[in-house]
């Protein structure tokens, strides 16, 4: 719970919203278009849904769609320079104590290649995730041929999937900060990143999996609502507080593994 | 000496045996899966054509007769040499298939060996750092933070290693099937093991200075094997004699892991075998360069003597 207290912290203070206003639209453009309950639907429709072959069960747990590609890809390319001025100004808050969205030019020049390997690594990462729920129904299906057996099992690898997933995801957190705060090299990075993590795994783990336990919650809750306008706001403000939490988390885990002094805190706050 | 020297550093270091027997299990799995895939489509209906010739059938009826003592298991034998030659003529029908599976496997078994020998210098590096400075440094940090110098070291020493380790080998069955037809097996296997021992000595004095010059002296891939060379002829008598023993316990290790587990312990001895090999390496090289290094906690050798 540590690193989630220090997130927190930091969301506190009285600049933060400036950066939760840069991902705003962005996040609201993405739940008028697209929607991540795609899992839970199909979780919640498991016995009127096709699961006879595999296609047509990654029909239901992935999105592959020429549309959604090219959405795919012009995310990627807008988050990853909104996250580039976002961390930019952040570790220079919490390297010299003052806060201000300026330099954008230079901020987007120094962090976007680090900003777009670690949103598009998460992106593969959500669709290897689907690839392995459509692997794990297949086969369960194809041992079991029992609707309801395959429903536990699916659940059961479910669970397992998302711990391994969240514990690779912990692993390798570090490595975009300490690119960006000692412009190591990728490979110096992943290597620092998988030695450092295994210090403060078990409160990492915890940082990373909780936000995510509630955002599926909200998911389930959209699929149950069916109205298109309050899932709308719901699916929004998730995708707000989920982008301006992961990249405060990600730094002050790395500030606070590294025990490097926050210039942000005043001395009676730091933990 | 520096064998005795390696066993102690492998015995004080053998946490990371796990991790490199974890990642020789997945690779092969994930090949594996990669090659019943791809062969899946095209062997599908041949299959079937096969197993409707009952020679399985046949087989495992023979051998429960052959247990139970009932003497009609000679007829079930028969059968299944009908059911045998069946399964030729369906093999010379579809023999482009067979092609094609055979060039498949070589594909496969090429990448996978590529990508299991990726390990072989991060498992040395992490050897080195306990040897040098007695720290311990994680399987998969490393891994990836020598990641370039490994892609190259790989493929260098598929075209020169691999290739020689297979040239002895075809030269030992060369010699087995020779000299039984002028004799009997159990001669011709004694001598096929004896030279292909003193070759595989011999490859690895040439070889073994390799990898250490890479991660010791942080020397350049393709200027490393002869910086190696050139270190390791200070002490050829005791390079031989370690490596001898070396390659001698590894044989025996891995023959009596593999005959008496049905061929799965080979996936168990064959990563611990590669562990002392190159542990002896750097044990050996450390030795001719004149460099002290810890075998355990707080022990450390202070003038290394090389006496077999």
């Amino acid at each position: 719970m540590k690193y989630i207290k220090l997130t927190l912290q930091y969301m506190r203070n009285k600049h933060f919203w400036k950066l939760v206003l840069l991902v705003t639209v962005p996040c609201i453009a993405v739940a008028l278009f697209t929607s991540f309950s795609t899992t839970a639907n199909f979780i919640v429709h498991f016995f009127e849904a096709d699961i006879s072959t595999f296609a047509a069960v990654y029909r239901h747990t992935s999105e592959v769609d020429w549309k959604v590609l090219l959405g795919l890809l012009a995310s990627l390319l807008v988050f990853a320079m909104l996250c580039s001025i976002f961390i930019g100004t952040m570790q220079r808050h919490m390297r010299t104590g003052t806060f201000a969205i300026t330099n954008i030019g230079k901020r987007i020049n120094e962090h976007f290649l680090p900003s777009l390997l670690t949103i598009a690594s998460l992106f593969a990462l959500i669709y290897i995730y689907g690839l392995s729920m459509t692997i794990g129904v297949s086969f369960w299906w194809a041992v079991t041929s029992n609707k309801i057996a395959t429903f536990i099992m699916t659940i059961f690898s479910m669970i397992v999937m998302f711990f391994l997933v969240m514990y690779i995801i912990c692993i390798f957190s570090l490595t975009c900060p300490n690119i960006v705060v000692t412009g190591q090299g990728i490979r110096d990075s992943v290597s620092y990143s998988l030695r450092a993590s295994h210090r403060r795994l078990r409160p990492l783990f915890a940082a990373f999996s909780l936000p995510i336990v509630i955002f599926m919650a909200v998911q389930f809750a959209n699929v149950f609502i069916e109205v298109r306008a309050v899932t709308i706001i719901l699916d929004s403000i998730m995708n707000i507080a989920i982008c301006s939490y992961y990249p405060v988390l990600i730094f002050v885990a790395y500030y606070d593994i590294n025990e490097k002094d926050r210039e942000d805190l005043l001395p009676i706050n730091r933990m | 000496m520096p064998f005795k020297n390696a066993c102690n550093i492998l015995l004080s270091r053998y946490s990371i045996t796990f991790k490199l027997i974890i990642y020789y299990t997945l690779v092969v799995a994930i090949f594996l899966v990669i090659a019943f895939c791809i062969l899946q489509p095209i062997w599908g209906e041949v299959w079937t054509e096969i197993t409707n010739t009952n020679f399985f059938a046949h087989i495992s009826d023979s051998i429960d007769k052959f247990l139970d003592g009932d003497s009609s298991y000679l007829t079930a034998i028969q059968e299944a040499s009908q059911a045998f030659i069946n399964i030729k003529e369906i093999l010379l029908h579809n023999n482009s298939k067979v092609i094609w599976t055979i060039v498949t496997l070589a594909l496969v078994s090429i990448v996978a060996v590529y990508v299991v020998n990726l390990s072989n210098l991060s498992y040395s590096d992490i050897i080195n750092h306990f040897m040098n400075s007695n720290s311990r440094y994680g399987f998969a940090s490393n891994f990836i933070a020598n990641l370039k110098q490994s892609a190259l070291y790989s493929l260098l020493y598929m075209v020169t290693k691999m290739l020689v380790n297979v040239l002895i080998m075809a030269l030992g069955a060369f010699i087995t099937y020779q000299i039984t037809k002028l004799t009997n097996v159990i001669l011709a296997l004694n001598v096929s093991i004896i030279v292909s021992l003193v070759l595989f000595t011999l490859s690895a004095f040439l070889f073994g200075g390799w990898v250490p010059a890479i991660v010791v002296d942080r020397i350049p891939v393709h200027k490393a094997l002869a910086a190696g060379i050139h270190t390791l002829k200070k002490l050829p008598i005791s390079c031989l004699m370690s490596f001898f023993m070396v390659h001698f316990i590894g044989f025996i290790a891995m023959a009596a892991a593999t005959v008496f587990t049905f061929g799965f312990g080979f996936f168990i001895a064959y990563p611990a075998v590669i562990m002392l090999v190159k542990t002896t390496e750097l044990v050996l090289y450390y030795s001719a360069k004149g460099y002290n290094y810890y075998v355990a906690d707080g022990k450390v050798v202070d003038k290394p003597v090389a006496n077999g």
